[in-house]
């Protein structure tokens, strides 16, 4: 039904299984993490866009965390760029997919909290992306 | 049995409380300490009570609108306002109660549809539900049901719904967003699979597809996000135009300049809008969260479908451009629906944003940026079309000069209007 997309459907499908990392990429990813880490303790306080420099540098360090599959704190630094900055590039779209897999994760495990405290995060992603779609990152 | 017929007649005939003791049940079943749900419960019913008292405010001033247009431009305006329908159905229909347990009805469908079939959707967007049991229940009303038939009927082409329309999006949702994990819960589907259609046929194809350059919102538009603000906009040039061309001695201004008492009729619409939508979100703000609990549960390998900021990330530039040509499309239709005997449907300023940023998405993944431009205007136009369909019964039934605005919610209430309605009659 509806089927516009013929071969494109298979090229999604293909994307969508779990990528295996090779040890070269899991040891590229490690040097992301270290380095960003240094350039985020070697920020300068007086920087004028200290705020959109740490957002970014966040979000370099929670997709990183996100591709090794280290979820939990992945999570913790994208939700730490969107403290410093509401953006809605990559960081954003990772961050909801996070969010939507421990609300699954809750969903099975039948916990009443974990479930609302996902569908708040949720919700809350969804006024960011209004926000911002409508005034831009600020 | 005396304390049942009390129950029957003095309870659940009560809106309010009908829906105050749904969202009870909820937060029981959601084992929630007895603070909170006496808390919830108590919101629930408050809420109800100031949607009501928002529909009030809304209705004087429509009335004022209907005289006004008519006597400046010799035809009728339809505003489009579902919660001007909402309201109305609720408060001079007394379709309160109705609504209330078709909406817990949808939910419940809903969650039995995906539970049981393939199609794992769970429809979140709270206030899309509310509006699509308000127009199963108001043309389920027009088509001679009552009572439990009308709403288990609404309650099931609801839930129906609420799982099609994410299933029918999802093929090109997958395109965007790359992965199968959230799926669209916005009832405006089949406008922005319409727009996907024209733009498949006008667009751009494979190695021609261009992507759209970054567009930004100049920051006049900032009002986009306060509801009531997008509501102002519209509403305050079009009462003083229409009072302008209609002149003064049309409604009852008394000692008051006629444009002056245009502009605050204006200002009224905007503020039962402002306070009908606080009363939903009251409303909605324990109901929701109770039973979305209780369907992840329920449906544990369920594809949440979402309201359609969400999909903004994935081509805000996309979005600006189908807000920008779906207003194009609304206008055209506009002017030239009136030429074949359909009213003048005025422009909404947040449906052209919300459905046609969404829309303008659907058309860029399928058709580049030509297939957004030509799709976005054609959306546009569809999306009053349809509305402009639903004007002759809505006056029928005595609603004011209103319509409805979700497109899913039109063609639910087309559904009961052109198939169920004539084979009930038939029997």
């Amino acid at each position: 039904m509806f089927n516009f997309f013929g071969k494109k459907k298979e090229k999604v499908q293909a994307v969508q299984e779990k990528i295996q990392l090779s040890d070269e990429r899991i040891s590229e990813l490690r040097d992301v993490i270290e380095t960003t880490t240094a350039e985020i303790s070697e920020i300068d306080p007086a920087d004028a866009n200290i705020n959109g420099l740490l957002a970014s540098l966040y979000e370099k360090l929670g997709l990183a965390y996100a591709e090794l599959g280290e979820d939990d704190q992945a999570l913790v630094s994208l939700e730490k760029s969107l403290d410093y900055k509401l953006t809605i590039g990559d960081g954003y779209k990772k961050l909801m997919s996070i969010y939507n897999a421990k609300r699954a994760e809750a969903a099975r495990n039948g916990s009443d909290a974990g479930i609302e405290e996902y569908m708040g995060k949720m919700d809350n992603m969804r006024q960011i992306a209004k926000k911002v779609t409508i005034s831009g990152s600020k | 049995m005396g304390v049942v017929n009390f129950i029957i007649d003095n309870v659940l005939t009560q809106a309010s409380i009908t829906i105050a003791l749904i969202a009870m049940m909820g937060l029981l079943l959601q084992k929630k300490a007895t603070g909170q749900v006496i808390s919830g419960t108590l919101k629930t019913l408050l809420g109800f009570q100031v949607l009501s008292a928002g529909s009030s405010i809304i209705v004087g001033s429509l009335i004022y609108f209907g005289e006004i247009f008519t006597a400046g431009f010799n035809m009728q305006g339809i505003i489009p306002s579902i919660e001007a329908i909402n309201g109305q159905a609720m408060n001079e229909l007394g379709l309160g109660r109705d609504i209330a347990f078709t909406f817990l009805a949808i939910f419940v469908f809903n969650i039995l549809i995906a539970r049981f079939t393939k199609w794992k959707y769970i429809f979140l967007t709270g206030q899309a539900i509310l509006w699509m049991a308000t127009m199963t229940t108001v043309f389920g009303f027009f088509a001679g049901l009552r009572g439990v038939t009308l709403i288990l009927v609404g309650g099931l082409v609801g839930g129906i719904f609420a799982v099609a329309m994410p299933a029918i999006a999802q093929p090109i949702i997958r395109i965007v967003t790359g992965s199968n994990d959230i799926a669209l819960g916005h009832f405006c589907t089949i406008g922005y699979l319409f727009e996907a259609g024209v733009a498949k046929i006008f667009g751009e194809k494979g190695e021609n597809k261009k992507s759209i350059e970054d567009i930004k919102l100049p920051e006049s538009f900032e009002f986009l996000q306060d509801t009531y603000l997008s509501v102002m906009v519209v509403m305050v040039p079009l009462y003083v135009i229409t009072a302008a061309f209609a002149g003064p001695g049309v409604g009852d201004p008394g000692a008051q300049h006629y444009l002056m008492f245009a502009f605050l009729q204006a200002i009224q619409f905007v503020v039962g809008v402002y306070v009908l939508l606080a009363g939903v979100r009251l409303l909605l703000g324990e109901i929701v969260p109770a039973f979305r609990g209780i369907a992840m549960k329920l449906v544990p390998d369920a594809i949440p479908a979402l309201d359609c900021p969400v999909f903004f990330p994935y081509s805000p530039n996309a979005v600006i451009l189908g807000f920008i040509t779906t207003t194009i499309g609304t206008i055209i239709a506009m002017f030239t629906l009136p030429a074949f005997g359909l009213a003048m449907i005025l422009p909404g300023m947040l449906t052209n944003f919300f459905a046609g940023g969404t829309a303008g998405i659907f058309g860029n993944a399928v058709g580049g940026r030509r297939g957004a431009i030509i799709g976005g205007i054609a959306h546009g136009f569809f999306i009053t079309l349809l509305p402009a369909l639903l004007v002759t019964i809505f006056n029928s039934m005595g609603f004011i000069n209103a319509t409805a605005t979700d497109v899913d919610t039109v063609a639910a209430a087309l559904l009961y209007a052109w198939i169920l309605s004539p084979i009930l009659k038939a029997f």
